[in-house]
């Protein structure tokens, strides 16, 4: 069978020194960053993207997906024990994790997440590849029209299913795409608005955006914050859950993992999404909802293989059409482009080995997470009693070493700095950095398609709508953006996001 | 006029800040036809619909906060005054559009190829522009911005950003350790609480970290100080 022989090649190339020794450090980076709060996983796999140039494609890809979905296990930790969410999605985390640790199972909530959540991350690896090549096939025959429908879509859809004001999110996807601009243009030759700078006929390099939007802006409102440690840290106990804790926790754990992986799909979708609608429907079904808040089991295993689960299943899009869902999916893609394998459809067909070998080493990886968190608990805690006066200069270093490394020249990282200081005005305006880099990094391939398209058409741009897979991605498109202007979806999407902040 | 500077406001402010600099600094790029289109089609759609964005963000804003008096005395005059000109600019004269007569040669090329987008986002630029022109001389009675922007603290920002073009300065010229005890030194002062024996000793933790992981570790072609290693 197909299937099995492309699994059987998956792991075989997972399953090799180099490619087990990466997802090892990829998977202790992402729990790393996942305990300490106040660094995420797209500040952290940016500042890495410059030293996967030195790694063979697979390895880094590898690596760069077990900080993922590393800091979706690590992030859990932090909040059961200290009540602080270490990585957005285990915000929900807290509610539940922390009042059980406080009745004395923490051991118990940490074991019951970190099962719950491979047994999610499973299921999510199992999804990826009954999904993969179907999908995959669709996107061969798709045209250059399609392509735009599509990007557009999926533009459409993470800014909707994002936090904050629609318009304004929409407004910084283009404001993505025209910095997506700079550089070379591929048809002509002509230099757009490169100032004359010669390190930007290439194009800016998103490694530094990213650093500067997520990583720089991040460290200088957490610094203006005076980021305290709340409460002491709590000791963990018998990691063994009684027979009534697993009782309550298996259907849990399966209702987290089909809403988790069923959201993760979804562009704009990730394991924050699924992490806040799975505890909401625990809450909702649950016989006895005052026990929410207080330590209920379910609160804790639903919401942490929800968000274990969507990690997986959000890696769909981006490599099976080469559209990124989220931001680290959108970093993943330009991970890609560093290499120089263009995401997309292709990359199943011409290079299954890294294709089905990524896909296995996150089986792989998650099995391994289970052994790093549980056994190595006390580590991690220890962790979290440094402060984060002597974190923030660390972390600024290692952007500015990374951003230098990108190309042996400085100017990448004034670049970093450039875009630390937007970032922050775009904190400070309520304005969200993830469609603006899926903007950007969707850019130049936007434009390609389009002109493409145009061209094609001989410059009608009915061509959009005549083709019927086009048509059909841009009336999905249409009516996301009417569903969003209705008054009743907007005031049950605004409270949805109160919740959450 | 600081009390109803809102984030939306100065957000949709921003955006046409941006569209208005992609314009400018995209004008000597060739537009193309839509069939062939030259290197400044795609960035002067993006231009305008930034414009177009921008301003209905800002109008947007303006409005929610407008009560019944400023929406007869501003807001009527400036749409009529917007919807006339729309129509005006697309009379005929000869073979030819009033629009593309009033126009400067650089904008005459833009109308003729985008005229829909190009009229739409600099019609609402004028409408913002005029808007907030009106707000400023004759004031707007009893509005207050409901999501008022927070003062910023200067110091973080500015000691960051300092350090991390300190770093970039002297990292070529220097070595890593001089950059790195910049920056770091930089970045704590930076912090709430600053005790000099603490950031000595993570300056000294970081140097040999950095020293093993790049240097040593990922055989990075860097010297640590420079003329020594």
């Amino acid at each position: 069978m197909d299937l099995l022989n492309n699994l059987m090649l998956g792991l075989s190339v997972a399953i090799s020194f180099q490619n087990l020794f990466y997802a090892l450090v990829g998977c202790m980076v992402g729990t790393l960053i996942g305990v300490l709060p106040g660094i995420g996983p797209v500040a952290t796999i940016a500042m890495l993207l410059p030293i996967t140039f030195h790694l063979p494609p697979t390895a880094s890809l590898i690596m760069l997906a077990g900080i993922y979905y590393g800091a979706q296990y690590g992030g859990s930790t932090t909040s059961i024990l200290v009540n602080l969410p270490g990585e957005a999605a285990s915000v929900v985390t807290c509610l539940d994790g922390y009042q059980m640790a406080r009745r004395g199972r923490a051991g118990a909530a940490l074991s019951i997440s970190a099962v719950g959540s491979f047994f999610a991350g499973t299921v999510g690896t199992i999804i990826i590849v009954l999904f993969a090549e179907p999908l995959t096939r669709m996107a061969q025959k798709f045209g250059p029209a399609d392509y735009c429908s599509l990007m557009a879509l999926g533009l459409v859809a993470a800014v909707v299913l994002a936090s904050g004001s629609v318009i304004k999110a929409i407004a910084m996807v283009f404001l993505g795409l025209l910095f997506g601009l700079v550089g070379t243009d591929v048809n002509t030759g002509a230099q757009r608005f490169t100032f004359d700078i010669p390190e930007l006929s290439d194009g800016i390099d998103f490694a530094p955006i990213a650093m500067g939007l997520f990583g720089i802006a991040e460290i200088v409102v957490n610094l203006e914050r005076h980021f305290a440690r709340s409460g002491g840290t709590i000791k963990v106990g018998s990691l063994w859950p009684t027979r009534e804790e697993i009782r309550r926790a298996i259907p849990a754990v399966l209702r987290g993992t089909v809403l988790g992986s069923a959201l993760g799909v979804l562009p704009g979708g990730g394991p924050t999404l699924g992490a806040f609608s799975s505890y909401t429907l625990e809450k909702k079904i649950s016989k006895n909802p005052g026990e929410f808040g207080k330590g209920a089991v379910e609160g804790v295993a639903a919401p942490e293989a929800a968000n274990n689960a969507a990690a997986q299943t959000s890696f769909i899009p981006m490599l099976t059409l080469g559209i990124p869902s989220n931001a680290v999916m959108a970093l993943m893609v330009g991970a890609m482009i560093i290499q120089g394998i263009q995401p997309g459809p292709e990359v199943m067909v011409k290079k299954p080995d890294l294709f089905w070998g990524m896909i296995a080493s996150m089986w792989i990886g998650n099995l391994m997470l289970v052994i790093i968190n549980l056994p190595m608990i006390g580590m991690w805690v220890k962790l979290l009693t440094v402060p984060y006066r002597f974190l923030a200069p660390a972390i600024l270093l290692f952007c500015c070493i990374g951003a230098y490394s990108l190309q042996n020249s400085t100017f990448h990282v004034m670049q970093v700095a450039v875009f630390g200081v937007l970032g922050y005005i775009f904190v400070r305006l309520g304005c969200e950095g993830a469609p603006f880099l899926l903007g950007l990094v969707l850019g130049p391939q936007m434009e390609e398609y389009f002109r493409r398209a145009m061209l094609l058409s001989r410059g009608d741009p009915m061509v959009f709508l005549e083709r019927p897979i086009s048509l059909g991605l841009l009336i999905a498109t249409a009516a996301l953006l009417v569903l969003m202007a209705l008054p009743s979806v907007k005031k049950a999407r605004e409270e949805a996001f109160q919740e959450e902040g | 006029m600081s009390r109803f500077l809102s984030k939306d406001l100065l957000s949709g402010l921003m955006f046409i800040a941006f569209g208005m600099g992609a314009l400018y600094f995209g004008q000597k790029l060739a537009l193309g036809t839509p069939v062939r289109m030259g290197p400044g089609y795609v960035p002067h759609m993006l231009s305008f619909i930034m414009l177009s964005l921008g301003s209905i963000i800002v109008l947007a804003t303006l409005f929610r906060q407008a009560d019944q008096r400023e929406k007869q005395r501003y807001w009527i005059p400036v749409g009529i005054l917007m919807v006339a000109a729309f129509i005006f600019s697309y009379l005929p004269v000869g073979n030819d559009f009033i629009a593309t007569k009033l126009l400067s040669t650089g904008s005459q090329a833009t109308f003729k190829t985008m005229k829909t987008p190009f009229m739409v986002s600099s019609l609402l630029t004028i409408a913002v522009v005029l808007l907030l022109a009106l707000i400023a001389v004759l004031g707007r009675p009893g509005v207050t911005a409901d999501d008022p922007v927070e003062a910023p603290k200067w110091k973080p920002i500015t000691l960051v950003t300092a350090g991390i073009v300190c770093f970039a300065l002297l990292f070529e010229r220097t070595g890593l350790v001089p950059a790195l005890v910049v920056l770091v030194f930089l970045a704590s002062l930076g912090g709430e609480e600053f005790k000099l024996t603490e950031v000595l000793a993570n300056i000294v933790v970081l140097s040999v970290l950095c020293t093993v992981v790049f240097k040593i570790g990922l055989g990075m072609n860097i010297s640590i100080v420079n003329g020594i290693w």
